[in-house]
This record gives C-alpha cells, sequence and structure tokens, in this order.
C-alpha cells in the first residue's frame, strides 16, 4: 500500500508541477522586459525579513487611516467643486524653485538601459523655472541588436492615495491640456500614461507633438485632448477611440527627433482648462465594428 | 507550422506531375537529369554572383545615387540570383544613408521592385492565414519602416506594387495603408515649415531662424544688413536682425541711465540643423508685479467701485516684455563674432537713433554650448556669471 501510494504521490509531481514559467500570450512583464530599474528603497524592501515588513506595513496603515480622516474632513469643509470656469487653467505640476519638487520627477534616457550615450537633466534655471536639458546622441552601441537609439524621458510620478495606491487624474469636465515653456526650435512629444486594470495595457499611451518657437520669448501651448491619438509600446494604432479623460496616471515629455546634438525645454507650469467652444470628441476617424 | 507545410507540399504535387508524364516519355528522363545539373551549376554561381553583388556597395568610390541605382541593376540583371533578394535588399537598406538616397521615394520603389511579381501572392486561404513568404514580407516592411523613418511618404504606385507582389493580405500592404492613413495627417502639422530639401546655405537657415523667432510678433521685420556698408567695419559677414515697431518704440521709453544687453550665442534648431543667435535686451522692470492680495482673506474684502486709488489705465505688457527680460532685437551674424555685433547695433542705430544714448554692455560667451542652467550642488547667480566674464565691455554712445 504504501509504495503504490508513494509511487502515485511522485506521479502528481512529474505531471502536475511545472518547473519552468509559465507564460501566456497576453502576459506583460511587471519588470518591463528587464528594463525596470529598481529604486534604492526597493531593493532595501527585498532584502528586509519578513517580521521588519508587516511592522513597516501595519506602521503605514495607520498612517493611511489618519490621513484619509483628516482629508475627509478638509473635503467637507472645502465643499464639493460645482463651477469649472471658462478658459480658467487649472494648474496640475508648477515649477517654483522648491527643490522638494524634484521628486515628483523622473529623468531617464537611453543611457540608463545601456541602449545609447544620451544623457538629461532636471535642473532650476536662475529664474527658478524648471530646465529639461541635456544631450541627445544618435550612435548606435555595438552590441549588434540594438537598430534605433536616442531618446530621453522627463515623465511624472503617479498620484498616490494614503494606501499608496494609484490614483488617476480626474479631468472629464476640462478639454485641453495647457503648458507654459520656452524651448530650443526642436519637436517635443507630450505623453499621456493611462490607468488600466490589466496588465496588457500596461504601454497605452495618448501622444501628441510640441513644436517649440525657440529663442527668448515664452511660449503657451493648449492641446485639445481631442487630438491625442493611442499608441502601443511607441507605435501609432489604426483604432484609435476619444481619450478617456479620467484615466490619466502620469504625464511625460519626451524627445527623439533624431537629431544629435544638445536641448533644453524651460518648463513653467502643465495644466489643464476647459474650453466651451470645443466640442470635439476625437479628431481621427473611429471605426465601429 | 502549416504553412511550412504546404510550401512542402507544392513541389510534391509538381513531381508527381512530372512522373506522370516522365513515364510516358523516358527518352526525356536523361536530358532532365543533365537540367538538374546545370541548374546546380548556376547555382554555385549565383552564390558567388550575391557576395559580388553585396561587396559592389562597399567597394565603389563614387557614392551617389547614379552608382547605387547601377549596383541594383546589376543584380537585376541575374536571373538565378533573385533567391537571395532578401538578404540584398536588408544590406541594401543600410547602405542607402552613405549614398545618400535616404530620402529619394524612386529608389525605394526601385528596391521593392526586386521582388518577383504574383509568385508571393497567397492562393488560398490557410496561405494568406498562416504567413506566406514570411521572410520577403518583413523585408518589404523594414522597407517601409526606413521610408517612415526619414520621412518619405509612399505613392499610389507603390500600393500597386506591394498589391502586385504580396497581394490584398499581405502584411507590407497593410502597414502602407495605415503609413498613408497617418502620415499625410501629421505632414503639414509644423507651423514653421521649413523647404524641401533643408537649404545648405548658413544665411538662409539664419533667415529662417530669425522668422521663427519673430513670429511672436507679426509685425516685425526681417533684414539683411552687409557689413561692408558701415565704415571702419573690421569684419566683412552678413547679419540678420529682426525688430518689430512695438520694440522701437520700448527702446525709446527705456530708461537711458539703465545698461542694455547684448547676450549671446543661443542655441535655435531649424528643421535638423542649429542656428546661433543673439538678443538685444534689458532687466524687467521692477514695478511690473501686480499688488499681492489674499482671496481667503473675508476681513479684508475690498470693493473695486468705491476703493479706487488712481485713475491711470494700466496696458497690459507687450510680448515683447517678458517675465525675466524685455527684448528689443534679435540678430544672427556670420561670424558669431564680437565686432560682427558691434555693426549690428551700428545699423539699428540708423533707425533707432536712441540707442547712441543708452550704454550697451556685451556678454559674450565663447560657444552656446556652455552652461546656462545652475548645477544642482552649487548655486550660481546670474550677476557672478556677469562680472567673471572677461568679455565685457562698456560702450558709450
Amino acid at each position: 500500500m504504501k509504495l503504490s501510494s508513494l509511487k502515485l504521490l511522485t506521479n502528481i509531481g512529474k505531471r502536475n508541477i511545472h518547473i519552468s514559467k509559465c507564460t501566456s500570450l497576453f502576459y506583460e512583464d511587471p519588470g518591463k522586459q528587464g528594463l525596470r530599474i529598481k529604486s534604492d528603497r526597493e531593493l532595501e524592501w527585498e532584502k528586509m525579513s519578513f517580521l521588519n515588513k508587516c511592522s513597516i506595513e501595519l506602521n503605514l496603515y495607520k498612517e493611511g487611516i489618519k490621513e484619509t480622516i483628516q482629508n475627509y474632513i478638509k473635503d467637507t469643509i472645502r465643499g464639493p467643486q460645482y463651477f469649472i470656469y471658462d478658459h480658467e487653467v487649472n494648474v496640475e505640476w508648477r515649477f517654483t524653485g522648491d527643490k522638494v519638487e524634484l521628486n515628483n520627477w523622473i529623468v531617464s534616457s537611453d543611457k540608463d538601459f545601456n541602449m545609447g550615450y544620451s544623457t538629461a537633466q532636471l535642473e532650476y534655471t536662475p529664474e527658478s523655472k524648471g530646465i529639461f536639458h541635456g544631450f541627445l546622441d544618435m550612435k548606435l552601441p555595438a552590441d549588434g541588436k540594438q537598430k534605433n537609439t536616442g531618446f530621453c524621458n522627463l515623465r511624472t510620478v503617479a498620484r498616490l492615495d494614503p494606501f499608496k495606491n494609484v490614483v488617476p487624474y480626474d479631468w472629464h469636465a476640462y478639454n485641453h491640456l495647457v503648458l507654459h515653456l520656452r524651448g530650443d526650435g526642436r519637436i517635443y512629444t507630450i505623453n499621456l500614461h493611462m490607468e488600466r486594470t490589466f496588465d496588457m495595457c500596461m504601454y497605452d499611451i495618448y501622444q501628441y507633438f510640441i513644436w517649440t518657437r525657440g529663442g527668448p520669448y515664452w511660449q503657451h501651448v493648449r492641446i485639445p485632448f481631442s487630438k491625442f491619438f493611442f499608441t502601443y509600446k511607441g507605435r501609432i494604432q489604426s483604432l484609435t477611440t476619444a481619450m478617456p479623460r479620467s484615466e490619466v496616471k502620469f504625464i511625460s515629455v519626451t524627445i527623439a527627433d533624431k537629431i544629435d546634438g544638445p536641448f533644453q525645454l524651460e518648463i513653467d507650469y502643465i495644466g489643464v482648462e476647459y474650453d466651451p467652444t470645443h466640442i470635439e470628441e476625437c479628431a481621427y476617424e473611429n471605426y465601429d465594428y | 507550422m502549416f504553412s511550412i507545410f504546404m510550401r512542402w507540399y507544392e513541389p510534391i504535387l509538381s513531381i508527381e506531375i512530372n512522373r506522370k508524364q516522365t513515364s510516358s516519355q523516358n527518352s526525356n528522363r536523361i536530358d532532365k537529369e543533365n537540367d538538374k545539373k546545370h541548374e546546380e551549376k548556376t547555382r554555385r554561381e549565383s552564390i558567388t554572383g550575391k557576395e559580388l553583388q553585396i561587396s559592389t556597395f562597399h567597394t565603389t568610390e563614387k557614392k551617389d545615387k547614379d552608382t547605387y541605382l547601377e549596383c541594383l541593376r546589376i543584380y537585376k540583371s541575374h536571373i538565378s540570383i533573385r533567391s537571395d533578394s532578401v538578404i540584398f535588399i536588408t544590406i541594401a537598406l543600410k547602405y542607402m544613408k552613405e549614398f545618400g538616397v535616404h530620402k529619394d521615394l524612386n529608389v525605394y520603389k526601385m528596391l521593392l521592385d526586386i521582388f518577383p511579381k504574383g509568385t508571393m501572392i497567397p492562393r488560398n486561404m490557410f496561405q494568406s492565414m498562416f504567413m506566406h513568404y514570411p521572410k520577403h514580407q518583413y523585408c518589404a516592411v523594414d522597407i517601409l519602416e526606413q521610408m517612415e523613418n526619414n520621412g518619405v511618404i509612399p505613392d499610389p504606385e507603390m500600393e500597386s506594387m506591394l498589391l502586385n507582389i504580396f497581394g490584398r493580405h499581405g502584411i507590407p500592404t497593410e502597414k502602407y495603408w495605415k503609413m498613408m492613413y497617418w502620415l499625410p495627417k501629421f505632414k503639414n502639422l509644423n507651423p514653421w515649415p521649413v523647404p524641401k530639401p533643408i537649404p545648405d546655405d548658413v544665411l538662409e537657415l539664419a533667415k529662417l531662424a530669425m522668422i521663427k523667432i519673430s513670429s511672436v510678433d507679426v509685425r516685425s521685420s526681417i533684414t539683411v544688413y552687409d557689413t561692408i556698408e558701415i565704415e571702419n567695419s573690421i569684419e566683412e559677414t552678413w547679419i540678420v536682425s529682426a525688430i518689430a515697431p512695438k520694440q522701437s518704440e520700448l527702446l525709446i521709453q527705456h530708461n537711458k541711465k539703465i545698461p542694455i544687453y547684448v547676450e549671446g550665442p543661443f542655441r535655435i534648431y531649424v528643421a535638423i540643423k542649429a542656428v546661433d543667435y543673439f538678443v538685444l535686451k534689458t532687466k524687467p522692470p521692477i514695478c511690473r508685479k501686480y499688488p499681492e492680495y489674499e482671496p481667503d482673506a473675508v476681513d479684508k474684502i475690498q470693493n473695486p467701485y468705491l476703493s479706487r486709488k488712481s485713475k491711470d489705465i494700466i496696458l497690459p505688457p507687450s510680448v515683447h516684455e517678458q517675465v525675466d527680460a524685455t527684448i528689443f532685437a534679435i540678430c544672427a551674424t556670420g561670424t558669431s563674432s564680437h565686432d560682427s555685433l558691434l555693426s549690428w547695433i551700428r545699423f539699428l542705430q540708423n533707425e533707432n537713433p536712441v540707442l547712441a544714448e543708452i550704454p550697451i554692455v556685451f556678454t559674450l560667451k565663447t560657444s552656446s554650448n556652455e552652461k546656462l542652467f545652475i548645477e544642482s550642488n552649487k548655486p550660481k547667480l546670474p550677476s557672478d556669471a556677469l562680472k567673471n566674464n572677461n568679455d565685457n565691455e562698456l560702450l558709450q554712445g
């Protein structure tokens, strides 16, 4: 009896337990195919013991409850926001010269992923405005895999609630994205990253371009949300829909215009605006099946 | 898997048909064997031929459009080596930029023309479902991809070529349709269009740059000066200057005790090329700030109709009165040197005689690559930068 049961167990083990990783067709790796760079805090977290983790989580939970209560009181005192005035810019991100603000921004370039030699920084100008500058290098690394290089990216950090969950920006009442900036004549891309449920939609981005004027004059850019087109992993998709305005996780500015040389983009603020004269939902044809 | 099977299956079918024929005609068999030997021979020759074709791109001394097309012509003349078309095209695509034909639509068409017509069109449902001739399709997609990267928009002739090669269900044909949907949409979106091909002349580029910057004010006029016209000029170059009537008005209103600065060079990109420019500007007036008031302070609510203090009308600042500086004029010179800027000021004096009474400070840098920002560890004021600069010079008119 014993022997037969043992045999059975071994057979089950052979049939149903897989050592290799099982992958499905639609699975998207949260580590972005090994391209995601972990921060020091994340690496520290991985090294911690289970008990340590528990105690930290509990403390965070306590703080979360405290914050939610405080926020609730604040919201009830302020009351709901009924009116959104026409052409009034609701500023979401502004550079005022405070160094704490720089923690809300993440700069990356192809050099960080060993894909090229471009460099970029985010700093303050003497007038305490944010300046995103660097050098775009189109030189290919000699690894025999890479076909294209040359990008620098500046993105914001996702907004979190007291329990550290991502809260998307709710812009359904607005229809324009407003940027006050001063460029150098190059073309930049503005990306709206979507907050979606499934990992398949991790790379869903709505994009549009900013043609900067260059020169000593500041530029006021207003882009209607209807003009944004849908891309997946940087590839434009033929089936576009109107941009869902209440699903924006974070926003980013990219330079990848294939010109070797230094670039600089001064940013004052980024906000949203409601223009009653703009009725268009989507500027591109929608084909329904 | 199925597509591979189909491709195996086709020749088997053809062999079977051949067997039936040969059984009736035994005398032809010997001839066919000879033919096979001949085919093998030509194939061997073709391998050496292929290597020759590929090396032609590398060995040619003259690298221009004619030689590139000649290479394609040599390749096309050998019908036996058509099987290497994928390898040949992938290599030919890499050499395009070197030969300067990467923005030529006709050359892309010639490349696509290498593929045989009709043979790669799927003939049944299964062939089109599982990719038919995948390597060839990917290669054609690569051609279209390179066109897209270089800003070349295909034309309807290319569509008919793709339909003849891959048919209606081919991936390259689909890619073409997507390209023709999106590319014309973005083609004319640039608010500062540039002539195509982009001019190589520096003067033309400088003019374009000045047009781009001065597009903030519609009334601004752009003039090209020649330094020979001025007496005692040291250098012989051109100067492209842009000034608006509002700016000369601002110059007249300017306090003559406060100096104005010639700053630069700064960098601006026109299409894919960079141009250096200089700015004639001054610090912003101190009193421009609006009085601070708290909207939430309920005890300090003011009635604007009763408590009006002054009756002056406050005009909104013009475009040239920016937050960080008031800009009077911009220019680009041929040499970007100190002397050319001196003669620029002299040219401006002819139309704005006020400039003779205002002190002008030249704060020039050696190159536009110098940093214009504070480094994160050591903050630095702009006034310190002025003190350290050796090129400073005070000009009293």
